[in-house]
C-alpha cells in the first residue's frame, strides 16, 4: 500500500506529462499546417499590394482552428538562401522597427496581429507608397522577381501547457517556417 | 508462541503478501504507459513530420505547375520543385523524391521518409517510413482579368409619397434617385378645358435625402394608362414617359382627339427634352367609357413602352407597331409597321372594348428573346400576337393565337422557364382560370398552373379595380428563376420558382398594395411601389432587405487563344478598407453556392473559384457589407475584382 501511494503520483505526472508532449507535438504540428495553407495564400495572391495581410489572415485563422492562439511574430522574410529568418530579423529591436531593411524581412508583432484578427488594418497597406506602409522594410514592391521569388514565412507562438505538470515545460514556444516560391499575379 | 509474537508475524506475513502485488501491478500499469507515452511522442513527432512532407510536397508542386503552365520545360519544372523541396528542408539524401510529369497540366511530387526519427518507439520498431505526395494542376493560361465593383449606398427606409399611386419605380443614375409616374393629381382646370381630371406628375426622390430631387414634381400635360413604366435613357439622362392626352372640344359627349405618344424629362434640369406624338386618334363617343364625370379613355390605348437597347417599342391601339430610337431621337427605320395577321383578325378596338363600360381594357407586352410579345384584351378573349425585334416583323407563323383566361381585360405577361432554367415560352394570366402559355414560336400551348402555389389569389392580381370586384391590376417581375407577382388588393408580393414551380416566399400586410416591382440594379434587392405612392424594400429571398447589400455578375476570363478560365477571385484593398465587413456569397447559374458566405476583410481578400467548369457562363455574387460606424455612405464604393487563374492543389 505504502509503495501505491508512492507509486501514484509519479504514475500521475508520467501520464500528464506524456499527455502534454504529446499536445505540444500536435500543436507544433498544426503550426506546420496552418503555415502550409498560409503559404498557398501567397503563392495565389503573389505580388498584390497587401499580400503579407492575406497571408496573416488565412495564418492566424488556421492557427486558430488549429487550437494555436497565441501568435506572437509573423516574419516574412528572403529565403533566396536561408529558410530561417536572419537573426537581425528576430531581435528586439527588428521588431519594434517592423523588419530590417538590412536584412530583408519584415516582423509583425502582436498588437498588429491583434488588428489583423479585428480587420482593422485599413490603410496599414498603401498602393505605390512603400515607405508609409507596415510593410515598409521589405515591402511587397522590392520582392518581386521577374522569375519568381522564394518567401519564408516564420511564425512564433507561446503555447501554455494543457496540465502544467513539468514545471519547465508549462510554457512553451513554437518557432516554424515554411519557405513557398511565389510569382507576379498583379 | 505468544499471541502477540502470532499477531507480529501475520502482520508481516500480509505486508509480505502487498508487497508481492504491487510489484507485478507497477509492471502492468507501466506497460500501457509507456505504450501511451510512445504514442503520444513518437506518433506526435511523426504527424509533425508528415505535416512538413506534405507542406513541401504541395508547395513544390505548386511551384512546377506554375513553371509548366508557362511552357517551362521538364527540366527547368522539375529544377523548381527541387528549388522549393530543398528551401524547406527536404534532403534527397535522405528522403525519396518522385516528381511525376507524365499528366499534362499536372505536377505531381511524392516524398518519402525512410529513415524517421524515432523516440519510445525504438523498443518496438526501427523500421517507419512516412510517405506524403501532392498533385497541382492549372487549367487555363495562368491569366487574369479585371472586373469593376461597386456597392451604393444602402437603400432603406424608402418614403412614401402619400399623393397618387405609383406603378414601377424607375431606380437611375447610379442608384441616386428614383421616379416614378402618379397620378392623382386633381387639376379641375385642365378637366374642364380638356376632359381629363387626372394629370399625371412625374415624382422624382432623392435616394440618399428620402426627399424630392430638386425641381420635381413636374405636373406632365397628359393621362396615361396606370400600368405602364417610364424608360432611362443613360446617354443624356433622360427620362421618357408615355404620353396619352385627350384634347376634347367638349365632354359630354366627348369630341376631339387624343394624343399618344412618347415625352421627355431631362432629369438634372427637371425641364422638357421634347416630345414625341405617334398617333392622335380622333375621339369616337361610343369609345370611351365614362366613369363619374368625365370621359375616362386613357387605359387602352396601346401598350406600355418595352425598350431594348435604344430602341423603345410600344403597340397603339390599331395594332400598329411605333419604334422610337433614343440615341438619334428619331423614330426607328422601317417603322411604323404591322402585319395583317393581326389587323385582320383582332379587335383593337371598338365592340369587344366597348362592351366593357367602365371595364377599361389593357394591354400588356413583354421583350423576350428579341421578340415583343403582346397580350391584346378584347373583352371576350385575349389575343397573343408576336413582333420580332430582329426582322422587324410579325413573327412567322405566330399569328394572333386566342386565349382565354377568365376575365379579358387586363392580361398580365410573364417567362416560363423549362426545368433547365431556359425560356420556353410566355403565359398570360389575369383570371380565375388556367395560367396558359405558349412556346416562342407558338407552335405548341401548355399551362403553368403549377405555379399556383406560389401565385397569390388570382383574383387579387388581375383584372381592373372597379366596384365590388376588387379585382386590381398589377405586373409581374422576373429576377433569374424566381418571378414576384405583385398583387394589389391581396396586399402582397408572392415570389414563385418558375423552374421548380415551388414557392420562394411572400411579404404581405404591409399596406403598400404594390403594383409593381423592380430589381434594385447592382443589388440583391428589389424596390416595390405601391397604392398612395408608398416605396417598400426586399431582398430577393423576400426578406428584409439588409442595409449596405449588393450583387454583381462575375464573368470568367479568357485566354488568347478564346477558351474561358476561372480561379482566385481578388478583391483590392483600397475597396475592402471601405468596409468593417464584407461578406460575399457566390452562386452558379443555377443558384447553387460555390463559394462563401466568407468576409473578405478579415479572410484574406479572396476566394477560389478554380473548381467550376470553364462553361460556367456566370458567377453572381452577392454582397452583405458594412461601414465602420461613423464613417458616412453616401456614394457608391467603387473597385475592382480580380480573377486570377494559378495553379492549384488537387484534393
Amino acid at each position: 500500500m505504502v509503495e501505491f501511494v508512492l507509486l501514484t503520483p509519479l504514475l500521475v505526472t508520467l501520464t500528464f506529462a506524456t499527455l502534454d508532449v504529446g499536445d505540444a507535438w500536435s500543436r507544433s504540428g498544426a503550426s506546420v499546417d496552418a503555415l502550409q495553407a498560409a503559404a498557398v495564400t501567397g503563392f495565389d495572391v503573389g505580388d498584390v499590394r497587401d499580400h503579407d495581410l492575406r497571408v496573416m489572415q488565412t495564418l492566424l485563422t488556421e492557427m486558430d482552428n488549429r487550437g494555436v492562439q497565441n501568435v506572437q511574430r509573423v516574419v516574412f522574410f528572403d529565403a533566396t538562401s536561408t529558410n530561417t529568418p536572419p537573426a537581425g530579423c528576430l531581435t528586439a529591436a527588428a521588431t519594434a522597427a517592423a523588419g530590417s531593411s538590412v536584412h530583408q524581412c519584415v516582423v509583425y508583432d502582436k498588437p498588429f496581429l491583434d488588428q489583423v484578427r479585428a480587420g482593422t488594418t485599413a490603410g496599414a497597406f498603401l498602393e505605390g507608397n512603400c515607405a508609409l506602409s507596415r510593410d515598409r522594410r521589405w515591402c511587397v514592391e522590392t520582392r518581386t522577381q521577374p522569375d519568381g521569388w522564394m518567401l519564408g514565412i516564420w511564425v512564433e507562438a507561446r503555447e501554455t501547457s494543457l496540465t502544467g505538470v513539468i514545471p519547465t515545460f508549462r510554457n512553451f514556444t513554437i518557432a516554424r517556417s515554411v519557405v513557398v516560391k511565389e510569382w507576379e499575379r498583379d | 508462541m505468544t499471541d502477540r509474537h502470532r499477531r507480529n508475524t501475520r502482520q508481516r506475513d500480509r505486508r509480505q503478501s502487498e508487497k508481492g502485488q504491487i510489484v507485478p501491478l507497477t509492471a502492468l500499469m507501466i506497460v500501457p504507459l509507456m505504450i501511451l507515452a510512445a504514442f503520444a511522442i513518437d506518433i506526435g513527432s511523426w504527424y509533425v513530420r508528415a505535416s512538413e512532407l506534405q507542406s513541401a510536397a504541395d508547395l513544390a508542386s505548386l511551384a512546377g505547375a506554375q513553371v509548366r503552365g508557362e511552357g517551362g520545360t521538364d527540366a527547368e519544372v522539375e529544377a523548381a520543385v527541387d528549388q522549393v523541396l530543398a528551401a524547406n528542408g527536404i534532403d534527397p539524401a535522405g528522403i525519396a523524391i518522385d516528381i511525376d510529369l507524365a499528366i499534362p497540366n499536372d505536377v505531381t511530387v511524392r516524398l518519402r521518409d525512410d529513415d524517421v526519427d524515432l523516440y519510445l518507439a525504438t523498443l518496438v520498431t526501427d523500421d517507419v517510413a512516412i510517405g506524403r505526395d501532392s498533385t497541382a494542376t492549372y487549367g487555363g493560361c495562368l491569366g487574369s482579368c479585371n472586373q469593376p465593383i461597386r456597392i451604393d449606398p444602402p437603400i432603406t427606409d424608402m418614403p412614401s409619397l402619400s399623393e397618387g399611386d405609383g406603378f414601377e419605380p424607375l431606380i437611375v443614375a447610379n442608384n441616386s434617385k428614383v421616379f416614378t409616374l402618379n397620378h392623382h393629381v386633381d387639376s379641375t382646370a385642365r378637366a374642364t378645358s380638356n376632359g381629363y381630371a387626372d394629370l399625371r406628375q412625374l415624382m422624382c426622390v432623392d435616394i440618399s435625402t428620402k426627399g424630392a430631387c430638386p425641381g420635381y414634381p413636374i405636373k406632365l400635360d397628359t393621362v396615361t394608362a396606370d400600368a405602364t413604366r417610364l424608360v432611362y435613357y443613360q446617354a443624356r439622362e433622360e427620362v421618357w414617359y408615355p404620353i396619352q392626352r385627350p384634347n376634347y372640344t367638349s365632354l359630354v359627349p366627348p369630341t376631339g382627339t387624343t394624343d399618344w405618344g412618347l415625352g421627355c424629362i431631362e432629369i438634372a434640369t427637371a425641364a422638357s427634352c421634347g416630345e414625341v406624338i405617334f398617333t392622335t386618334y380622333p375621339t369616337v363617343a361610343s369609345d370611351i367609357p365614362v366613369w363619374g364625370a368625365f370621359p375616362r379613355d386613357f387605359r387602352f390605348w396601346g401598350t406600355q413602352p418595352e425598350k431594348v437597347g435604344n430602341r423603345v417599342f410600344m403597340v397603339d391601339a390599331d395594332g400598329i407597331v411605333h419604334c422610337y430610337d433614343l440615341a438619334s431621337n428619331g423614330l426607328c427605320s422601317g417603322y411604323p409597321a404591322t402585319t395583317t395577321d393581326w389587323t385582320a383578325t383582332v379587335a383593337f378596338r371598338g365592340v369587344g372594348q366597348m362592351g366593357h363600360t367602365n371595364q377599361p381594357l389593357e394591354p400588356n407586352a413583354l421583350v423576350s428573346n428579341q421578340r415583343l410579345f403582346i397580350a391584346w384584351p378584347t373583352g371576350v378573349d385575349i389575343r397573343l400576337l408576336c413582333w420580332s425585334l430582329t426582322t422587324n416583323s410579325a413573327c412567322p407563323g405566330f399569328g394572333a393565337q386566342v386565349i382565354s383566361v377568365g376575365y379579358e381585360w387586363s392580361p398580365r405577361l410573364f417567362e416560363s422557364l423549362n426545368g433547365s432554367g431556359n425560356v420556353n415560352g410566355v403565359c398570360v394570366y389575369g383570371g380565375p382560370d388556367d395560367i396558359i402559355c405558349r412556346s416562342l414560336d407558338g407552335s405548341s400551348s401548355f399551362t403553368r398552373n403549377d405555379l399556383d402555389g406560389g401565385f397569390p389569389s388570382k383574383n387579387d392580381v388581375g383584372g381592373f379595380c372597379i366596384g365590388g370586384s376588387a379585382r386590381c391590376l398589377s405586373w409581374p417581375y422576373r429576377w433569374d428563376n424566381r418571378l414576384y407577382v405583385p398583387a394589389i388588393v391581396g396586399d402582397s408580393v408572392d415570389c414563385v420558382d418558375l423552374v421548380t414551380g415551388t414557392p420562394c416566399g411572400r411579404i404581405s400586410g404591409d399596406n403598400t398594395r404594390p403594383y409593381a416591382v423592380t430589381r434594385i440594379p447592382g443589388t440583391s434587392c428589389l424596390m416595390g411601389l405601391g397604392d398612395a405612392g408608398r416605396f417598400f424594400v426586399f431582398n430577393r429571398d423576400m426578406q428584409p432587405c439588409p442595409s449596405g447589400s449588393g450583387n454583381m455578375r462575375l464573368m470568367p476570363c479568357s485566354c488568347d487563344d478564346g477558351t474561358f478560365y476561372w480561379g482566385l477571385v481578388l478583391f483590392d484593398r483600397e475597396f475592402l478598407d471601405r468596409f468593417d465587413s464584407f461578406v460575399v456569397t457566390a452562386r452558379n447559374q443555377a443558384g447553387v453556392i460555390v463559394a462563401g458566405p466568407i468576409d473578405m476583410v478579415t479572410n484574406g481578400g479572396r476566394f477560389d473559384l478554380s473548381g467550376l467548369s470553364p462553361s460556367t457562363p456566370w458567377v453572381d455574387l452577392d454582397f452583405q457589407a458594412s461601414i465602420p460606424s461613423g464613417d458616412q455612405w453616401i456614394n457608391p464604393i467603387v473597385g475592382e475584382v480580380t480573377v486570377t487563374e494559378r495553379p492549384a492543389l488537387r484534393n
